[in-house]
C-alpha cells in the first residue's frame, strides 16, 4: 500500500516510464521524430528524474497506521453526537483492514493538550509533526459532521498524511451522503472517507460480518453516550450507552466499544472480557474483538489465553507489528525465548524503524547467548536512538553477557551520543 | 512534430520535472528544518498507556520514579532462591510471582524490569519482612503464605515512591491481576508448565 495523494500522478508517471509498449514509450519515439533535439535532452534529463524519483519515493507501505479524530467543537449537541457516533463507527470498520492498524482515540488524546484539536483542525503542521512523532501515524483524520436530514449527512475531514521520506501532505475532503437508513447512512460515510483515502482500501467483501445498527434511537444514543463521555460525563455516558444497548442487544459496535472502555477506563476486566466475548460469540472471526481479547487477557495476567488470542489475529492481520510485539513480550513472560526472538524479528520486518524492539531483541539475544545477534541488534538500535538507548545499554542488567566482549565496548564508545 | 507542438511538449515535460523534483524533497518541518527519522523512545508494553498517567501523577513527587523514567529501566534486587516467588531459568532469567509483579509496575511506569542480586545497587529490592515503628513506610508488603509470613518490598529514602508502589500494588490487586498472576504460579502451577 502506498501513498498515492498528491504523489499519485507521480507514481502513474514513473509506472508509465518503466513500463515498455506503454504511453511513455509512445511518447519517446514521438520525440525521436520531433525536431526538437532540446525537447529529447529535457525529456531524457526527467527520465532520469523519474528514476532517480523512483529510488527516493517510499516503498508500497506494508502497514499505515492512522489516527482517526473528532472535532465537535462549535457544532450543536445532536452534530456533537453523530460526529462522535458516525466517526467511531468509521474507525471501528477501518481497523478491520488487514494493513491498517489504528490508534485509539483515547490514546491519542493522552498525548494531546488542550486546544490540540483546534490546531490540527486548523492545519497547524507542528500539531502534526508531533503527533506523528509520538504515535508513528501515517495517517492523522479530523473530521465531523452534520445532519441535513433524516438519514442525510454533510461529512468534512481534514487528513494529514506523513508517510516515510516524503512531506507532509494535507487534503480536505468533503461529502455529503443520503441514506435510507442508519445502517445505510453509517455505511456510505466509511465508504465515502475510505474512498477519499488512498492508502485505505476496501475490497470486495469488506462489510462481510461487520454488523451494523439499523437502530436510530440506538445510534442516536451512542452518539449520545460517546459525546457524554468525552466531555468527562462519565455516567450520563453510560447511562446513554446502556439505553442504547436496549434498544439494540445486537449492536455490536456499542459492545466493542464497552469491551474497550472498561478495560482501559475503568480497569473492570471481567465486564470488559464480558462484552468482547459477547461480540466473539456472534462472529468468531471478528478480530479487531480478538486483538482486545488478547490484550484485555494480558493485563489481567492470563498470558496463555492472550497468546492464543493474538496468534489467531496474526494469521488474519500478519502486517500489523504490535500483534508480534505483544506476542513476543507474552512468549518472554512465559520463557519461549525462541518464539519471542521470532516474534521480535516479525515485528521489525514490518516495522523496522522501532528502536525499542531492536533493544528488546539485543537483550534477549544477549540472555540466550547469540551475543552476535545481540551485538548486531544493539548497533541498529543504537543506530536509529543512540541518545536514549546508550545510557540504558550502559547498565542494563540484561547486556551482561555482552559487557564482557570487547566489540560491546567497541560499538559504545562508537555510538556514543 | 511543428514547433509549436515541441513547445507544448517541452512544458509539460518541464512541469513533470517539477512534480517529480517534489516528490525527492526530504521530509521537512514548517521551518524547513529535517524531520529527525522516526524513532520510538519508550518501552511500550501492553500496560504502559493504560495506567500510567495515574501512577505517574502519584509519584510526581519521587526523585526515585524520575530516576526509573529517565534511565528506562526499573532495578529489583531480588533473592530468587525460592521457586515460584523467584528463581533463575536455564538462560540465569530471573521468572517468578514476584518478577511478574514487578514487570507488571515496570509496564505502567513505561519502563522496563532488570532484576539484579541482591547488594546490587537497585531502585527496591526484596522480599524483606515489614518492620515495625519507625522506617515501616519504607517497605511495601506485597504477599503473605503460613511458610514466610509477609514480605514486603524495602525502598530506601523517598517514601513518594514506596506510596506510588503501594498504589501499583493495589491497582493491580483491584483490577484481579495480582490474584490471577498468584493463580498463574501458586495454583495453577509453574508458568513455564502451563500449556499455550
Amino acid at each position: 500500500m502506498h501513498f498515492s495523494l498528491g504523489t499519485g500522478i507521480i507514481e502513474k508517471g514513473v509506472n508509465e516510464m518503466k513500463t515498455p509498449g506503454k504511453p511513455a514509450g509512445n511518447i519517446l519515439m514521438k520525440l525521436k521524430s520531433g525536431n526538437g533535439t532540446l525537447v529529447r535532452r529535457a525529456a531524457a534529463a526527467v527520465i532520469f528524474a523519474c528514476l532517480l524519483c523512483s529510488c527516493c519515493l517510499a516503498e508500497p507501505l506494508r502497514n499505515v497506521t492512522m489516527i482517526l479524530l473528532s472535532n465537535t467543537s462549535g457544532l450543536p449537541e445532536s452534530d456533537r453526537a453523530l460526529t462522535r457516533a458516525l466517526d467511531t463507527v468509521a474507525a471501528m470498520k477501518l481497523e478491520t483492514l488487514p494493513n491498517l492498524g489504528l490508534i485509539r482515540e483515547s490514546e491519542a488524546e493522552m498525548y494531546m493538550a488542550p486546544g490540540d484539536f483546534e490546531k490540527l483542525w486548523n492545519g497547524d503542521r507542528s500539531a502534526v509533526a508531533e503527533l506523528h512523532e509520538k504515535l508513528y501515524a501515517n495517517v492523522i483524520a479530523i473530521g465531523r459532521h452534520r445532519s441535513s436530514g433524516k438519514w442525510k449527512t454533510s461529512s468534512e475531514y481534514r487528513v494529514y498524511y506523513v508517510p516515510p521520506d516524503e512531506v507532509v501532505r494535507t487534503a480536505q475532503v468533503k461529502f455529503d451522503v443520503s441514506a435510507s437508513g442508519t445502517g445505510d447512512m453509517q455505511r456510505k460515510v466509511v465508504e465515502s472517507l475510505a474512498g477519499r483515502l488512498p492508502p485505505v482500501e476496501l475490497a470486495a467483501g469488506f462489510w462481510k460480518g461487520l454488523g451494523l445498527t439499523d437502530s436510530d434511537k440506538a445510534f442516536q444514543l451512542f452518539g449520545e453516550g460517546l459525546e457524554n463521555i468525552s466531555s468527562g460525563r462519565e455516567d450520563a455516558g453510560l447511562a446513554a450507552l446502556g439505553r442504547a444497548e436496549k434498544e439494540d442487544p445486537g449492536f455490536r459496535d456499542l459492545q466493542f466499544y464497552l469491551g474497550k472502555y472498561y478495560a482501559t477506563a475503568q480497569y473492570n476486566y471481567e465486564r470488559s472480557l464480558y462484552y468482547l466475548k459477547t461480540i466473539i460469540e456472534n462472529n468468531p472471526d471478528d478480530c479487531s474483538v480478538r486483538y482486545w481479547l488478547g490484550f484485555v487477557y494480558r493485563l489481567k495476567g492470563e498470558y496463555a489465553p492472550a497468546v492464543r488470542e493474538f496468534e489467531k489475529v496474526s494469521k488474519i492481520k500478519p502486517a500489523q507489528y504490535d500483534i508480534h510485539l505483544h506476542l513476543a513480550e507474552l512468549y518472554s513472560d512465559l520463557g519461549d525465548f525462541d518464539k519471542a526472538v521470532a516474534s521480535y524479528k516479525s515485528a521489525l520486518e514490518i516495522a523496522p524503524q522501532l528502536v525499542s524492539v531492536w533493544y528488546s531483541l539485543a537483550c534477549l539475544q544477549s540472555l540466550m547467548g547469540d551475543t552476535k545477534g545481540a551485538l548486531a541488534s544493539l548497533r541498529r538500535a543504537l543506530e536509529l536512538n543512540a541518545e536514549i538507548f546508550h545510557g540504558i545499554a550502559s547498565s542494563d542488567a540484561d547486556l551482561k553477557a555482552l559487557r564482557e566482549l570487547s566489540g560491546f565496548h567497541e560499538l559504545m564508545e562508537e555510538m556514543k551520543p | 512534430m511543428s514547433v509549436n507542438h515541441a513547445r507544448k511538449i517541452l512544458l509539460a515535460i518541464a512541469l513533470a520535472a517539477l512534480c517529480f523534483s517534489a516528490a525527492c524533497e526530504k521530509p521537512s518541518k514548517p521551518g524547513g528544518e529535517p524531520v529527525a527519522e522516526v524513532a520510538d523512545s519508550t518501552f511500550r508494553g501492553a500496560g504502559a498507556n493504560v495506567a500510567t498517567r495515574e501512577i505517574l501523577e502519584a509519584g510526581a513527587r519521587s526523585s526515585t520514579l524520575a530516576e526509573i523514567r529517565d534511565s528506562g529501566l526499573l532495578i529489583a534486587a531480588l533473592e530468587c532462591e525460592t521457586p515460584q516467588l523467584c528463581s533463575r531459568n536455564d538462560y540465569g532469567v530471573a521468572m517468578g510471582f514476584e518478577v511478574d509483579l514487578l514487570k507488571q509496575a515496570a509496564q505502567l511506569f513505561g519502563v522496563k524490569l532488570n532484576v539484579v542480586q541482591p547488594g546490587t545497587r537497585a531502585h527496591l529490592d526484596g522480599p524483606a519482612s515489614p518492620e515495625n515503628g519507625p522506617g515501616a513506610s519504607t517497605t511495601r508488603p506485597y504477599f503473605y503464605s503460613v511458610e514466610t509470613g509477609w514480605l514486603s518490598f524495602r525502598i530506601e529514602n523517598d517514601p513518594a515512591f514506596a506510596a506510588t508502589m503501594d498504589l501499583v500494588i493495589r491497582h493491580l490487586y483491584e483490577t484481579g491481576t495480582y490474584q490471577q498472576l498468584y493463580n498463574n504460579w501458586f495454583v495453577n502451577g509453574n508458568m513455564g508448565e502451563t500449556a499455550l
